[in-house]
């Protein structure tokens, strides 16, 4: 399948501060991209540079087979963007945003967006700045996909949404819009929501991309090993693919990914009195990747 | 520009022109009621124009981002498929055109209000270098400078009131910065008056397109990044207008405004100095040659011509060591065109001259040596003569001995290169009496001097021969000799009414022709005969030195409103004469024969909007015609019969 996006050694730092270092990868058309990443790691700042919002210091953008230089903005027609928090011009109303927003997009299709402020409830008359969080993000929705993008860049905002529509939302529009052939880059801290709807997995850990895999494949291949020992736990070999190792008398945890025959034998080399191997959820393998203590540099497995 | 963004910043921001409009109702309302208390209407008028207007236009610019901040909408309207170049000059022009309809609207009320119209047409603001600016001027710059400004601003900050307070202090702070230049660097020169709107658009243009590459190369999440990016870009913004300042100043000299048009001519060349520079006028070649660029600061100086040489004179003031510096300098250029500086005075430099004044630069007829004079530091009345060769060398002073002499102009030297002819005034009585006056041959070699010429009138109009052996003057007749109506109760009231002639070798006078009120005499370049005015400027003669008669004399038609309506020259190499003269209520160039008869008329270029009598220089085949009430210089093509503008 031909990429609709791809990146390559995108770098931005702010002052000293580094935020994102060498960030590559490429997104297909359908698919929906789980995009995770702790607090600060640049997911934010990755949107903000795919929108020509801010520049890259360095790397390249190429949409639809074009590099996107920072200052072209026609490229934007074909993406919708969802900040996590949806703020609007609290004195317009819900339909003098819709046919503002209509005038910049060739492709708005208006009878997609009655029917999506229909099913979400959205009173075309109300004054934007008397919405609630949630309604305002219905209508970040609604103005989203009424572009209908061909691609979906959702910067965390489902977390304001009540477990009913964030289900809908989840399953009605992403995956429609999916079906559709737009990608959707989903970064999210909720991070079982994407259970439910990504095809692929991308993690941002200190400036890089770590994992850049289906999700099928790494939920197959992502293991937690519980070891046992008499007397003291051996030290944890050189095995490849290890994300996570905790050791504690006579006992060893670990997270590895990915996980063969090589990495069994290695393990069971150790001699230990018992062992375990279980699957992770998607949480477990995210915090198996970046860490559950304070933010730490990982290296790319 | 994206015209949805223009429409929505229309419905967002239309409160404030919406409220000044509403103002004006009342203001309106209250000039009529007070329109017989001019004072409280000046206040109300000058209120208006300088303080509420200029407000409203700051508080219009300051409020062009707060919805992005208040509402949080950067996130959105920076994914919008726009440029963000787009975003920000939609929102200028929206704002920028509610700010001129706004303008407008007063424009069009207030100058239809009775008491606020005169007030709004006539009332100018002074500026230090005396030229005025129209309220409606100061209104404008202020109020767009401070629209800018504040618009500029205020992409950085979420707080209106801030924007509000900064754009004025920034503002305030450009004004001083703009006073120093022209007050440290420019000493007030009014040829530099243009640079105050260039400097405000300038610096509106800095500001403004530093804010645009602020506001596109960082986002709303970054205002430190904001502000050290625009701060950067301003500085390298205003370091560049800074450049096209100095360029203006310096290189671009030559195009400045014309303030003041030096003429001197000399057989068939016409040499003119002005703000941009001195010029050579060859009529033969019927071309205009730079000899040398503007003076620095395009200041008034002298220039004079002889033996095939000119000399001029300029200012030049600069700042030293924190010493402001005040140096006049002498320029010559030979008959080779070479051109180099003989002479320099300047406040600082220690020296005979040091602190004085130095002006009338008189180049002898061999161009060897040039007298000036100089008026010395606290000395109003007193006046020094002094002599230098014009290689710069030989610098002398010279110490008259004419007692109680108050003050004295050079006008020219004599046919021998040995003397010069000098106006002189005695000092002025304190009794009011009238002030005596006398003309005076002034031997540069002895120091001896000799009076003639009490009284004597029109030693400009008339003056030295081409040669210089002779000088002309008109005197008035003893009271007791004028027949009325030209006696005492003449309307010209003791106009000359005898031209005489001095031989400057003996000073003998002769008395060549009485009539009632001569206004000019000229001189045919010959030297032989006479071109006179007289009745007040209506009646032309000719008058041979040779035959010691007059040739031919006619009348040129009624008496004018202004006593001196009319100039006069010798042209066509002295075949012909020239007349600007007054016709209804314009100006035009009268050409008259030498038996003057034949009268062919043309229309000064631009005469119906004079106000004074241009005055007329022959030279070979043209006419200049020099309108000095605006400073324009025209030539008049005798044989083609087209007039030509030079300056």
């Amino acid at each position: 399948m031909s990429e609709l996006l791809k990146l390559s050694g995108l770098g931005k730092s702010f002052g000293r501060k580094r935020v994102l270092e060498d960030v590559s990868f490429a997104l297909e058309p359908g698919r929906v991209y789980g995009f995770l990443g702790r607090n600060g790691e640049g997911k934010t700042t990755l949107a903000r540079i795919l929108l020509g919002v801010i520049p890259a210091d360095r790397g390249e953008i190429v949409f639809k087979g074009e590099t996107i230089r920072f200052r072209a903005a026609a490229y934007k027609r074909e993406i919708g963007y969802i900040p996590e928090d949806p703020f609007f011009y609290g004195w317009m109303k819900v339909r003098e945003l819709l046919r503002f927003n209509a005038s910049f997009y060739p492709k708005w299709d208006a009878d997609r967006v009655r029917v999506f402020s229909e099913n979400l409830g959205l009173d075309p008359n109300a004054r934007i700045g008397t919405l609630s969080r949630g309604q305002k993000l219905k209508l970040g929705f609604v103005a989203a996909v009424g572009a209908a993008p061909d691609l979906l860049i959702l910067d965390d905002p489902t977390s304001g949404l009540d477990v009913p529509t964030r289900h809908d939302f989840l399953r009605g529009v992403i995956r429609d819009l999916a079906d559709r052939g737009t990608a959707v880059l989903f970064a999210t801290h909720m991070v079982h929501e994407l259970e439910r709807v990504a095809d692929h997995l991308l993690i941002l850990q200190g400036g890089r991309i770590i994992l850049d895999r289906r999700f099928d494949e790494v939920k197959a291949s992502a293991r937690r090993v519980r070891l046992w020992f008499d007397g003291g736990a051996p030290e944890w070999p050189r095995i490849e693919g290890t994300l996570f190792v905790e050791s504690e008398a006579g006992r060893i945890e670990a997270v590895v990914y990915p996980w063969n025959g090589a990495v069994e034998d290695g393990i069971k080399g150790l001699a230990p009195t018992r062992m375990e191997v279980e699957t992770l959820s998607l949480e477990e393998i995210f915090v198996g990747f970046v860490g559950s203590g304070p933010a730490r540099p990982v290296a790319r497995s | 520009m994206n015209g949805q963004l223009i429409l929505r910043e229309w419905k967002e921001k239309f409160e404030i022109p919406l409220f000044a409009l509403a103002f004006l109702l009342i203001f309106v309302v209250a000039a009529l009621a007070l329109a017989e208390q001019g004072d409280v209407l000046d206040i109300l008028t000058g209120s208006i124009l300088l303080v509420f207007l200029p407000m409203t236009a700051v508080l219009l610019g300051a409020s062009a981002f707060i919805v992005e901040f208040k509402d949080g909408a950067w996130a959105y309207l920076f994914s919008r498929p726009v440029k963000k170049a787009v975003i920000w000059f939609s929102k200028f022009a929206a704002l920028l055109m509610l700010l001129a309809g706004t303008l407008f609207v007063y424009y069009l009320v207030l100058s239809r209000v009775p008491g606020v119209r005169e007030r709004i047409v006539e009332f100018r603001i002074p500026l230090v270098s005396g030229e005025t600016f129209s309220l409606w001027g100061v209104c404008l710059t202020l109020s767009l400078s401070l629209f800018v400004i504040a618009f500029s601003l205020s992409c950085f900050s979420d707080k209106q009131i801030q924007d509000i307070f900064l754009s004025i202090l920034v503002f305030a702070g450009f004004g001083l910065a703009f006073a120093s230049v022209m007050k440290e660097i420019l000493y007030w020169n009014p040829d530099f008056t243009f640079l105050i709107p260039v400097m405000w658009a300038l610096v509106a243009i800095s500001v403004g397109a530093s804010s645009l590459v602020a506001f596109g190369r960082t986002d709303f999440s970054q205002p430190g990044a904001k502000i050290v990016g625009f701060l950067k870009s301003i500085v390298l913004f205003l370091a560049m207008s800074a450049v096209v300042v100095w360029a203006a100043i310096g290189i671009g000299a030559r195009f400045r405004r014309i303030t003041h048009i030096g003429l001197e001519t000399s057989g068939r060349n016409a040499y003119i100095y002005l703000s941009r520079g001195l010029y050579r006028f060859d009529s033969e070649r019927d071309s205009l040659k730079r000899l040398d660029g503007a003076p620095w600061l395009g200041w008034g100086g002298d220039i004079s011509v002889g033996g095939g040489k000119v000399v001029w004179s300029h200012y030049s003031l600069v700042k030293k060591n924190g010493v402001r510096d005040e140096a006049q300098e002498l320029w010559i250029i030979d008959e080779d065109e070479n051109k180099r500086s003989i002479f320099r005075s300047s406040d600082v430099q220690i020296g005979p001259l040091s602190g004085h004044y130095l002006f009338n630069y008189c180049l002898s007829r061999d161009g060897r040596r040039i007298v000036f004079l100089s008026q010395p530091p606290g000395g109003q009345d007193s006046r020094i003569l002094w002599s230098l060769n014009s290689d710069g060398s030989g610098l002398k002073n010279y110490n008259i001995g004419i007692p109680n002499l108050g003050s004295m102009y050079c006008l020219g030297w004599t046919a021998d290169n040995k003397h010069v002819i000098l106006n002189v005034w005695e000092k002025p009585p304190k009794d009011k009496s009238p002030q005596r006056r006398w003309l005076c041959k002034y031997s540069l070699e002895s120091g001896a001097w000799q009076e003639f010429g009490e009284n004597a009138w029109m030693s400009y109009l008339f003056g030295l021969s081409p040669k210089g052996d002779k000088f002309g003057a008109g005197f008035p007749l003893p009271a007791a000799q004028l027949p009325p109506p030209q006696g005492p109760s003449s309307p010209y009231g003791g106009r000359p009414e005898l031209l005489s002639v001095y031989d400057l070798e003996t000073l003998a006078r002769t008395d060549i022709i009485q009539s009632s009120s001569f206004t000019i005499a000229r001189w045919d370049p010959s030297g032989a005969k006479i071109a006179y005015l007289s009745n007040g400027g209506t009646r032309l003669g000719i008058y041979s030195i040779a035959e010691g008669k007059i040739l031919s004399e006619t009348a040129l038609g009624p008496a004018l409103k202004y006593f001196v309506d009319k100039s006069l020259t010798w042209a066509a190499d002295g075949q012909k004469v020239a007349l600007s003269d007054l016709e209804g209520s314009r100006y035009i160039l009268r050409i008259f024969s030498e038996n003057l008869k034949q009268d062919k008329i043309y229309p000064i270029p631009r005469g119906e909007t004079l106000k004074t009598c241009p005055d007329v220089y022959g030279l070979g085949q043209k006419v200049l015609v020099f309108d000095f009430q605006s400073d324009r210089l025209w030539v008049f093509d005798l044989a083609k019969e087209k007039w030509r503008k030079l300056f």
